[in-house]
C-alpha cells in the first residue's frame, strides 16, 4: 500500500508534534504552563466584562456620562480631563518595566537587585491600588455614583466601572502580596537551592497581564 | 538552565535595551492615545479607531516582549493566542445585539 505522508509547513508540522505528543503538549516547566493557562481563563473572564460593558453602553438610552469629565482633576483651577487615570496608567507601565528588569537580573542569577526590582514593582502596584482607592471613594461619595445609577447619565455606567476596575483592582492587589512573597523568596534564597529562578518569571508574567488588561479597560472605557 | 524542559527558546532573553525601548514604547504609544482623547480629535471614528490601534499595538509590545511569548515554542503561542480570538466572536454577536435592544428601549419606553 501506498504510504501517505502529510507534507505540513515547517511551523506547523512543530505546532503538531507538540500538541499530539504522548509526554507533555508544552515543553515549558509545569509553572509556566500554569501560569499561562490561569491568565488565559481570566483572559475570557475580562473578555466577558469588556463585552458585557460594550452591549450595556450600546444598549443604554441615556446618555453615557463622559469619562472625561468624570475622571477629571482640577489643577489650579482648571479642569483636566482624566489626569489621574494618566498618571494611573504611568504607574502601572512602569511597573511592568520594572518587573522586566527584576525577571532579568532573576535570569542573572542576581539575588539583591531582583529583589529590589519585584519590591519596586509591589510599591507601585500599591501606589496604583491607592489611587484607585481614591478614585472609587471621590466617585461615591462626591459624586454619588452607584452601581445601580449616577447623577451624569446612562445607569448601566455603575455597574460597568465598579465591575471592571473592581475586578482589576483586585488583582492588582493579590500581585503586590505575590511579588512581595516572591521577593522574599529571593532574599531567603529559596530560588538558589531550588536551581531556578523560573518562580520570578512565573510572577513576572501575572503582573505584565495585569497591566495588558489595564490597556483595554484604559482604551475601552476610559478614552471611548 | 532548566534541565531538559526544553526552556531553550524560552531563555533566549534580550539584552535589557529592548525591554527598556518596549517600556519606551508603551509610554509613548498611552500618550498618543490620552491626548487623542484629551484634544477630542474629530471624527469620533477615526479617535477611536486610533486608540484601538494604538492599545492592540501596546498589547503585543507586552505580550511578546514583556511575557516574552515571541520567544516561546508555537504550541504554547497558539494555545494561547487563539482562545481570545474566540471572544471576537462574543463581541461580533453582542455589538448587534446591543444596537437592537437600544432600538427596542427606544420604541417602548421613549428614550431622549
Amino acid at each position: 500500500m501506498e504510504e501517505r505522508t502529510l507534507r505540513l509547513p515547517r511551523f506547523l508540522a512543530y505546532l503538531a508534534q507538540d500538541w499530539t505528543s504522548d509526554l507533555a503538549t508544552f515543553k515549558v516547566v509545569w509553572a509556566k504552563a500554569m501560569m499561562w493557562i490561569f491568565l488565559l481563563s481570566d483572559t475570557f473572564i475580562f473578555g466577558c466584562f469588556l463585552a458585557a460593558y460594550a452591549a450595556a453602553r450600546l444598549s443604554a438610552t441615556e446618555p453615557w456620562p463622559d469619562a472625561g469629565k468624570v475622571f477629571a482633576l482640577h489643577l489650579g483651577g482648571q479642569e483636566v480631563p482624566l489626569l489621574l487615570i494618566a498618571i494611573m496608567t504611568v504607574i502601572l507601565i512602569s511597573s511592568s518595566g520594572t518587573m522586566a528588569i527584576a525577571v532579568y537580573h532573576a535570569y542573572n542569577r542576581n539575588k539583591p537587585y531582583t529583589a529590589l526590582f519585584l519590591g519596586l514593582t509591589a510599591l507601585l502596584g500599591l501606589t496604583f491600588v491607592g489611587m484607585q482607592a481614591y478614585e472609587w471613594t471621590h466617585l461615591i461619595k462626591d459624586l454619588g455614583f452607584r452601581p445601580w445609577g449616577n447623577p451624569m447619565g446612562a445607569a448601566q455606567f455603575g455597574a460597568s466601572f465598579f465591575m471592571l476596575t473592581g475586578f482589576h483592582g483586585l488583582h492588582v492587589t493579590a500581585g503586590v502580596i505575590y511579588l512581595t512573597a516572591v521577593a522574599v523568596r529571593v532574599l531567603k534564597g529559596v530560588y538558589d537551592r531550588a536551581g531556578s529562578y523560573v518562580g520570578v518569571e512565573v510572577a513576572g508574567l501575572y503582573w505584565h497581564f495585569v497591566d495588558l488588561v489595564w490597556v483595554f479597560i484604559f482604551a475601552f472605557f476610559y478614552l471611548f | 538552565m532548566e534541565r531538559g524542559s526544553g526552556m531553550a527558546r524560552g531563555e533566549q532573553h534580550q539584552s535589557i535595551g529592548v525591554y527598556l525601548a518596549v517600556w519606551g514604547l508603551l509610554f509613548v504609544l498611552s500618550a498618543i492615545s490620552y491626548l487623542l482623547d484629551y484634544f477630542q480629535v474629530e471624527p469620533i471614528g477615526l479617535r477611536r479607531f486610533l486608540i484601538t490601534v494604538f492599545a492592540l499595538l501596546k498589547a503585543g509590545l507586552i505580550v511578546a516582549y514583556f511575557m516574552h511569548l515571541r520567544f516561546e515554542r508555537l504550541g504554547l503561542v497558539y494555545a494561547i493566542l487563539l482562545p481570545p480570538l474566540l471572544l471576537l466572536a462574543l463581541v461580533a454577536i453582542l455589538v448587534p445585539e446591543g444596537r437592537y435592544v437600544a432600538a427596542v428601549r427606544q420604541l417602548f419606553f421613549g428614550g431622549p
